[in-house]
């Protein structure tokens, strides 16, 4: 019996870890060149996910039409958040930007409340819902293209930062704006890929995960909390920080879950958060700054 | 000396006119009833349906000429689905608008918030909230319209214990609807000889329930009963057929919509839940009294939205129905009268079952109004 638990609780951390990650990753990301908490990021999700509901789900369009505009969207909705926030931070102090993210988040909330409605929606699962069972354990195929896709994006990513001109250009940006224009990276433009492959990696959070978790309008603010809290404990700005925290915060809820009572999921969670960032503010991995997020980063203008 | 008397018999009568100006203008003024629904956040369809079913009559009845002569004039607000946000625009209605009558809330947890203020103004409020909370303790002019839980509760077990499933599983959510359903279900049990062989609750956001139906596979129940609303059952029943489980599901009433049809498809064949006999009018015998009522209002309903009607607008449908037969009856406005008149409905004929109210009881429906359903070929069937 204890085997099956386990072999539950492995399956249950890496699916809902694997969508913690993609908006912990994203948080992180934007954070790391930006300096900015986009607090907007589950409304990637929850676009892409809405959006394939109703092309896929609904109106019966072939899924990579759905996939391809749901993406499309998003990423345009990224590029527009990106103007939104540079235009004010160069103003305003972090916070404020910060602030501004959450309204941005709010108001896309209740548009998409407008323009879909407040139900919850779903599409079916890419491969069917027959389970795959490892002993007395099951596991839906679905969860398998959730941790497949998650692995394979957050790796893109790191690939993608570590040996690409334009990821390595972005490196440069977050390290120091100023050195980086002097060397003829285009700051904005590095900036706003850097909200577009956030967005992306929302978006695909988003397709994924509604086959198992549905979607409605507000779903997105709870997974940026989420999201944050995992990026937080990571290390905010270390994307494998980011993966590192969303697997753990999954890793016990789900341990929490099986053991003890589901009630009570959230206790030993957010218990763990505060001691590490006690004793490590940093973060788990390191973040940027030295030191974690000081008031004077937030309120500097 | 003379000027001051002068203008004080000058604001005397002024005033004095101006008060039986104001009531002669009684007579035509419009019947003011106040409507906190849920209008934004995950429960809008809810409050929506609910509204455009007000809406709706509240056209019919002014075309009309109106109740005693008199417009209907309807206030909303939106409670956002939030018990305090509730509580403040019920205030509102209550002291800015001075509104005649209540009909809302819509969620459980709003109406146990605003049952204190509503209370205390006197003013007579149909709840359409299922909660039992909203009638017990009993106040003075609060009524509730749909069935509610104890009811509900009731005619499931009733239904377990003739399919001789005894031994059953509970899991419920933990908010002010799971709670409800969770009391009453242990509060019955016993009584009705069914066992409860396990019991947990699990948070509405949860997204991954395999654990904790992995931990219901293991018990020893024959049967698992799911107390939840909105986005839940969805998850549940998919989850279920995900880890393998082959006893019966039953769900509560919150599970009787489109909505959740379509999110379980095929994995929710043979589901149980129990309600009102609103979803499945089909089913009905031509000769259940109910049945001409629903029709009516499904068709008046999909003619103006193009759309189903769902269990909400079902409910505020009854609720305006039964107040605007009051207040005619009453002939006044005054709380009070309309009250007795509420409390004096027999046998009304309503869309969520035959509501009769009494002086000792606000809730108005029995266990006749439930029904079981099973999903059958992708819909609602009554199973009996």
């Amino acid at each position: 019996m204890i085997l099956v638990d386990l072999i539950q609780i492995v399956m249950t951390t890496l699916t809902v870890g694997s969508m913690y990650a993609l908006v912990a990753v994203g948080v992180s990301l934007i954070y790391n060149a930006t300096g900015v908490i986009n607090f907007a990021q589950g409304e990637f999700v929850m676009l892409s996910g809405m959006t394939v509901a109703s092309l896929y789900g609904n109106m019966g369009w072939p899924l990579p039409a759905a996939i391809a505009v749901a993406l499309a969207i998003v990423v345009i909705y990224a590029a527009f958040l990106m103007l939104i926030t540079t235009a004010f931070a160069a103003r305003i102090s972090l916070i404020g930007v910060l602030i501004i993210t959450i309204g941005a988040s709010i108001a896309t909330q209740g548009t998409a409340a407008r323009i879909w409605d407040s139900d919850t929606h779903r599409f079916p699962p890419f491969s069917g819902d027959a389970p795959i069972r490892i002993l007395d354990a099951t596991i839906t195929p679905q969860a398998l293209w959730i941790i497949v896709v998650s692995t394979v994006c957050v790796a893109g990513l790191i690939w993608f930062m570590r040996s690409t001109i334009a990821g390595k250009a972005m490196r440069a940006c977050a390290l120091d704006p100023a050195a980086a224009t002097m060397v003829g990276i285009p700051v904005r433009s590095t900036i706003l890929l850097s909200f577009m492959l956030s967005g992306l990696l929302g978006a695909a959070g988003g397709i994924v995960t509604t086959p198992l978790t549905t979607i409605d309008a507000n779903g997105g603010m709870l997974l940026a909390i989420k999201g944050f809290t995992a990026a937080m404990l990571g290390g905010m700005g270390s994307i494998p920080g980011a993966l590192l925290g969303a697997l753990l915060i999954a890793l016990v809820e789900t341990t929490t879950v099986t053991f003890a009572s589901g009630a009570y999921k959230e206790l030993p969670t957010f218990t763990i958060i505060i001691l590490v960032l006690l004793f490590l503010p940093r973060g788990l991995v390191g973040g940027r700054h030295e030191t974690g997020l000081h008031h004077d980063d937030l309120t500097r203008t | 000396m003379k000027s001051k008397r002068i203008l004080g018999a000058l604001v005397a009568t002024s005033t004095a006119a101006m008060i039986a100006a104001s009531a002669a203008a009684q007579d035509g003024d419009p019947i003011k009833l106040g409507a906190p629904l849920i209008l934004s956040g995950p429960g809008a369809f809810a409050g929506e349906a609910s509204k455009r079913t007000l809406d709706m009559l509240v056209e019919d009845v002014n075309a009309g000429g109106g109740i005693d002569g008199r417009p209907v004039e309807m206030i909303y607000y939106d409670t956002e689905g939030k018990p305090d946000v509730a509580v403040r625009v019920v205030n509102r209605l209550l002291k800015s608008d001075a509104v005649h009558a209540v009909l809302g809330p819509i969620a459980s947890w709003e109406a146990v918030a605003v049952k204190q203020a509503l209370d205390r103004a006197g003013v007579p409020t149909l709840m359409l909230s299922a909660t039992r909370a909203s009638v017990d303790p009993q106040t003075d002019c609060m009524f509730k319209l749909p069935a509610d839980d104890a009811i509900v509760v009731a005619r499931i077990y009733e239904y377990l214990n003739a399919q001789g499933w005894t031994k059953i599983a509970v899991i419920s959510s933990q908010d002010g609807f799971g709670d409800g359903g969770h009391r009453e279900l242990v509060r019955q049990a016993e009584a009705a000889g069914i066992e409860i062989a396990f019991d947990e609750q699990f948070s509405m956001e949860e997204t991954d329930l395999a654990p904790l139906l992995n931990k219901v596979k293991r018990s020893d129940a024959q049967a698992v009963v799911n107390w939840s609303s909105s986005r839940a059952p969805v998850i549940v029943t998919n989850t279920y057929r995900q880890v393998g489980m082959e006893i019966p599901l039953v769900h509560s009433h919150a599970a009787l919509s489109p909505a959740v049809l379509n999110g379980t498809g095929e994995n929710g064949e043979g589901m149980y839940a129990a309600g009102a006999k609103f979803e499945a009018v089909d089913n009905l015998s031509d000769d259940d009294p109910q049945k001409p009522v629903i029709l009516e209002y499904r068709k008046a309903y999909e003619a103006v939205f193009g759309e189903a009607p769902n269990q909400f607008g079902a409910g505020a449908y009854d609720a305006f129905k039964i107040l605007s037969a009051a207040i005619d009856a009453a002939d006044s406005l005054d709380p009070a009268a309309v009250c007795s008149a509420i409390e004096a409905t027999d046998g009304y004929v309503g869309l969520g079952g035959i509501y009769s109210y009494a002086e000792d009881d606000h809730a108005g429906l029995g266990t006749d109004s439930v029904v079981v359903y099973t999903v059958s070929g992708g819909s609602w069937q009554i199973v009996e």
